[in-house]
């Protein structure tokens, strides 16, 4: 082989024989169809279908997780510091039904905070992969 | 054979130590704990011993698992944060490693105690807390006034946003004990129906197969959720949202 010569170097170096033709061809024009490109956009089409649904998927059952126990969690808080606050300063029921509102507030809050991040991290993920 | 679904989540002292007083005896939770530790580092050392370029198996485990951890505290916490991996990457692998312990049969499941998971999200909450307060003084307190917010509607505001900054170490140790006694209280009541119900037990049995994939499932989710919320929570304390 004599292909190695001169300033020829990667892929373009390297001339392979093609049957019948009888004249040799760089690796990158032995492609008459169209045939490895064709499957190249394949691949990376099948790639992106796969790839982020899965990875959202599981994000999406955590924050399901998450806004479940924040809403009920203020409501606890409400009781428990209420009855607590109640009994020291003998101001039956009136802390417990301000805390009780107070918390659940909180709670709604806290749901509402996770649900923005969650969006705009989603958003952030949408914008990465149109960028690629 | 234990029968009530709730003895598996009993706390024995396997060598009793008094301490001043003060009870600090080597418990079964303890013990499983030590358990993690000794998987964990041998996960961790075993895994890394050839330091190989092109890594093997086991390699390319313990590099996903670092990975994970490093991307998700970029992020959510952006890359000023990375200098807290270790102590989330150490939160991530230690609440999965007891999570995953607890699924073997007969073994405790540690997180299934309030009295753990509390202590990791007491430890999360004023570690976080200070953080704030060392990287913005008093200004850390403007996480609890909303900008733009008139006055009068900021004599509400301001107790809800500081009690929705106190639950969070509440809501973060309850979900995490909290699904993990469901799960396996769930699996112990359905275990009981197997041999309650005879031949037709083949039905809960069925069941329980599904629900064990389901619960190790859940073990990974939460001990994922625990660490990411910390990293939230980590957010606000270097950026002030």
């Amino acid at each position: 082989m004599t292909a190695l010569g001169g300033t020829h170097y990667g892929a373009r170096a390297f001339k392979v024989p093609i049957p019948g033709i009888g004249q040799e061809v760089g690796l990158d024009e032995r492609d008459p169809d169209g045939a490895l490109s064709e499957i190249e956009t394949r691949i990376q089409q099948a790639r992106a279908e796969n790839e982020p649904k899965t990875e959202q998927n599981y994000s999406s059952a955590g924050v399901a997780f998450r806004i479940g126990v924040d809403l009920i969690s203020g409501v606890a808080f409400g009781v428990v510091v209420g009855l607590a606050l109640d009994s020291w300063l003998d101001t039956t029921p009136w802390m417990m039904i301000l805390l009780i509102l107070l918390g659940t507030a909180a709670g709604i809050r806290n749901v509402i905070r996770t649900a923005a991040l969650e969006t705009e991290r989603q958003n952030r993920q949408n914008k990465q992969r149109d960028n690629r | 054979m234990a029968q009530n679904p709730l003895d598996q989540f009993k706390i024995n002292r396997i060598v009793e130590i008094q301490a001043g007083g003060i009870d600090a005896s080597f418990t079964n939770s303890a013990a499983w704990m030590v358990v993690a530790l000794v998987v964990i580092s041998a996960f961790m050392i075993m895994g890394m011993r050839q330091k190989s370029l092109v890594p093997g198996r086991w390699q390319s485990m313990v590099e996903m698992s670092y990975e994970l951890v490093a991307n998700m505290i970029k992020d959510t916490a952006g890359s000023e944060a990375q200098r807290y991996f270790p102590f989330i990457f150490s939160l991530f692998t230690f609440i999965l490693a007891c999570n995953l312990l607890g699924m073997i049969p007969y073994s405790f499941t540690v997180t299934s105690h309030i009295a753990v998971t509390f202590a990791m999200s007491a430890f999360v909450f004023i570690g976080v807390t200070i953080i704030g307060f060392a990287r913005h003084g008093l200004g850390y307190t403007k996480l609890f006034a909303p900008e733009g917010a008139s006055p009068i509607l900021l004599v509400i505001l301001i107790p809800i946003e500081i009690i929705s900054y106190f639950i969070r170490p509440i809501s973060l140790s309850v979900r995490l004990f909290a699904n993990m006694m469901a799960g396996h209280t769930m699996l112990k009541v359905f275990a009981g129906f197997v041999i309650s119900l005879g031949m037709a037990g083949i039905v809960p049995l069925a069941f329980m197969v599904a629900l064990t994939g389901l619960e190790v499932i859940v073990a990974i989710l939460q001990a994922y959720i625990f660490s990411i919320l910390a990293c939230i929570y980590l957010n606000d304390a270097i950026h002030l949202h």
